[in-house]
């Protein structure tokens, strides 16, 4: 599939795949024909992550402006969408009201005075309930307008739904949590990958909040190329230990460093699975 | 550091079902779940923090008041968002997209940084990158920032930007190639 793609369509896909939490040595081992060029590229485009100012900052600047959100939201919404419903239905139900009784007095027939003089009275007032229907909604809207201030202070725990992302340097192991700036992060106690994460490896964790936990999804090394087959972990320390051959496919930068002898990557060393890495369990 | 919340397109347009209808809290709650993205669009572009404030504010107001007109999207919220924020800086700034390129504020390095050195570096590494974001051309910024930064997808990068998905790929190619060369040629200047 790849071989009618142009570098333009290479670049793009592999950009997908490594925000789906593959390394770049992963995805360019389906692109080896323009591997050279897209390498520096994709290393140059993940620097820009890396330029997003500190969550404490933005936090802060969230947190000052959401009386001001709030604020406008009372503002706009005051007599506005509910009061609007509300004034629908009691005008259905006021016009609803009017047929009932038109329609008894027709039935009843009897004199022909009365119901013309019953009648006038009760549609007049249906041209006027405007002012009179939306005052009533009004007593119930306007506390929740008062409100929102004192509401605003409360509601500090930001409600994060959706994936985290975090990626930085890991400042404690604690058991199966590891902690990257000041965020706790559990592994399952099983996970392979905790016997070989480090202090100061650069990861990128995607996860989900769980009171002040995030539960990890998925864990990508940056700063190191570390290897999951099953219950086996290599990771690519330095020159002196070479990967195992299960990890040879995916061990392309240690090849690169450490120099040939190994094997070629083209064998069959990759054939456990990594060109299938292009369906990784972040589905949910 | 980063710390990126991507949607849950379920939840998101849960939300947003609930916050068409004036529902404070579903709208506090997209508010909360978009704030990181949008303000981190708007710093990286504008580069003065009191300005990416205002027009963080702006952009959730337009959106607040695009809910009570009934003109805020059924779906697709990030998209929505993106493009607003899009066209409002440009509001701001004019049709000419004469964005300040220069200003950048110092870079706090993170708190995390133990080392004095490795924090140093870190710093100069982050604030060399930056300053090359902002020297590219503004198409070549926004799409870096959408793709890269923000992890939107070709498609949703090329709505945004209003241009077919084939040119996305190659301005994202040709920006990154420009940034690079940026990149580089500051590092030189920098030794």
């Amino acid at each position: 599939m790849a071989a009618r793609d142009t570098i333009f369509d290479a670049f793009d896909r592999c950009i997908d795949r490594i925000h789906r939490g593959e390394t770049v040595d992963a995805v360019l081992q389906d692109y080896r024909e323009f591997a050279n060029d897209l390498r520096p590229m994709l290393e140059a485009g993940l620097l820009l992550p890396r330029a997003r100012f500190p969550a404490e900052v933005v936090s802060g600047v969230e947190q000052s402006l959401e009386p001001l959100i709030r604020e406008t939201i009372a503002a706009v919404f005051k007599g506005g969408a509910i009061a609007g419903t509300t004034l629908l239905l009691l005008l259905l139900l006021a016009g609803a009201i009017i047929t009932v009784v038109v329609v008894v007095l027709a039935t009843r027939g009897d004199t022909a005075s009365p119901p013309t003089a019953t009648a006038a009275p009760l549609i007049a007032p249906s041209s006027t309930p405007p002012a009179a229907l939306t005052r009533t909604p009004t007593p119930t809207v306007t506390p929740t307008a008062t409100a929102s201030p004192t509401a605003a202070a409360s509601v500090t725990p930001s409600p994060v739904v959706g994936v985290i992302v975090i990626e930085g340097a890991v400042s404690a192991i604690n058991g199966n949590i590891i902690t990257i700036f000041d965020r706790e992060i559990a592994l399952d106690p099983d996970d392979p990958r905790l016997t070989t994460i480090q202090v100061d490896d650069v990861l990128r964790v995607e996860g989900r909040q769980e009171g002040v936990i995030i539960r990890v999804i998925n864990i990508t090394f940056i700063s190191v190329t570390v290897v999951v087959e099953g219950d086996q972990v290599w990771r690519d320390d330095n020159c002196s230990s070479p990967p195992p051959v299960w990890a040879q496919g995916q061990a392309v930068g240690w090849q690169r460093r450490c120099g040939g002898g190994v094997n070629n990557p083209g064998g069959n060393g990759g054939g456990n699975g990594d060109s299938g890495g292009d369906d990784d369990d972040d589905d949910d | 550091m980063i710390i990126l919340v991507l949607p849950d397109v379920a939840e998101d347009d849960a939300h947003l079902e609930k916050a068409r209808r004036g529902d404070e809290e579903s709208i506090v709650t997209i508010y909360h779940n978009y704030f990181d993205p949008v303000y981190q669009y708007c710093r990286l572009r504008v580069g003065d923090a009191h300005t990416a404030e205002d027009l963080t504010s702006e952009i959730f107001i337009k959106f607040i008041k695009a809910l009570k007109r009934d003109t805020a999207p059924h779906s697709s919220l990030r998209g929505w968002i993106f493009r607003v924020a899009r066209n409002h800086i440009y509001d701001h700034y004019g049709r000419e997209q004469d964005l300040p390129s220069e200003t950048l504020e110092n870079w706090a390095a993170s708190d995390a940084d133990s080392d004095p050195e490795t924090s140093a570096l870190r710093a100069m590494s982050i604030e060399r990158t930056r300053r090359a974001i902002r020297m590219l051309a503004p198409a070549q910024q926004e799409v870096l920032m959408l793709r890269f930064d923000q992890q939107l997808s070709l498609q949703e990068t090329a709505d945004i930007m209003g241009k077919e998905a084939n040119a996305i790929k190659a301005l994202q190619f040709r920006a990154v190639n420009t940034l690079r060369q940026i990149l580089r040629d500051l590092e030189d200047e920098d030794n």
